[in-house]
């Protein structure tokens, strides 16, 4: 699968997920937006929220190797400045905090179930303080896709 | 005998007259009159407009970060919270009559171009 396919497949689960779609609004009253590249000097804001953006993307080929590796780097945002005090009095909890990291889940498995036979690793780094209100989390997907023996992965 | 703090105090109503400088907002529900003037736009970092809201002490007690403010019309037209941000001193000040308070709209998160960093 060329690489273009394969993003292209990816971004369109994410955009059309119903299970995100559910997810954004049950928590924020819209729906999810999904951005294929951004202006990092004009980056979307609040009304874009909750919303994912691929950063960048690449893939690994060898002539030598009985797999092909592909790469992606997404970001992704919630706005929110509430507090939930929902398990323990004492455990204030920004809610945005929570909600990224679901947000995070969903298009993870959303990437899962566009696979066949390939594997996908999975690297996560959730941000808790920075741009608050806006709460972000980064991932970066590897997918490994076998090659067919016999053919010729770079043709 | 007039003092100068009592003459400061009357001038309140001459500069924050919305038929003059000021213009009506909402802050935190309640109308007052307030002056507002864009001080930053900028879009490096966790950035949107920021403007910085001058309003009597005796409409607002105490502004608090992420306060609401609505502006009803005009090219500041929106929602604006108040902001705060130490680096650059974008902090509420006042004295005895005003306060000038820091507020912020149109916000954007930071991202970095070369992609995430993991």
């Amino acid at each position: 699968m060329s690489l273009e396919t394969l993003k292209s497949s990816i971004v369109e689960a994410i955009a059309g997920s119903t299970t995100i779609k559910v997810w954004a609004n049950i928590n924020y009253g819209k729906d999810h937006h999904v951005f294929d590249g951004i202006d990092s000097r004009n980056t979307p804001g609040e009304d874009s929220c909750p919303y994912v953006a691929l950063l960048g993307y690449g893939e690994s080929v060898s002539q030598r190797r009985a797999n092909r590796e592909y790469w992606f780097g997404w970001a992704g945002f919630v706005y929110d400045d509430s507090l939930s005090t929902t398990v323990y009095s004492n455990l204030i909890r920004n809610a945005g905090v929570v909600n990224v990291e679901a947000l995070r889940k969903h298009v993870e498995n959303t990437i899962k179930g566009c696979l066949t036979n390939e594997e996908l690793e999975v690297d996560v780094d959730v941000d808790v303080n920075d741009d608050y209100p806006f709460h972000r989390f980064e991932m970066i997907t590897t997918i490994v896709a076998p090659v067919t023996i016999g053919s010729d992965p770079l043709s | 005998m007039t003092t100068f703090k009592d003459q400061m105090a009357t001038d309140m109503s001459v500069f924050l007259n919305d038929d003059e400088f000021a213009e009506t907002v909402t802050y935190n529900g309640a109308e007052i009159t307030a002056m507002v003037e864009v001080v930053v736009i900028d879009r490096v970092e966790n950035d949107g407009t920021i403007a910085e809201l001058t309003v009597k002490a005796t409409d607002v007690a105490k502004p608090t970060y992420r306060d609401t403010i609505v502006i009803a019309s005009g090219l500041l037209a929106g929602t604006w919270k108040v902001y705060r941000d130490r680096t650059r001193q974008m902090l509420v000040r006042g004295d005895d009559n005003v306060w000038v308070v820091p507020i912020i709209n149109d916000e954007r998160p930071f991202v970095r171009s070369e992609g995430p960093l993991i």
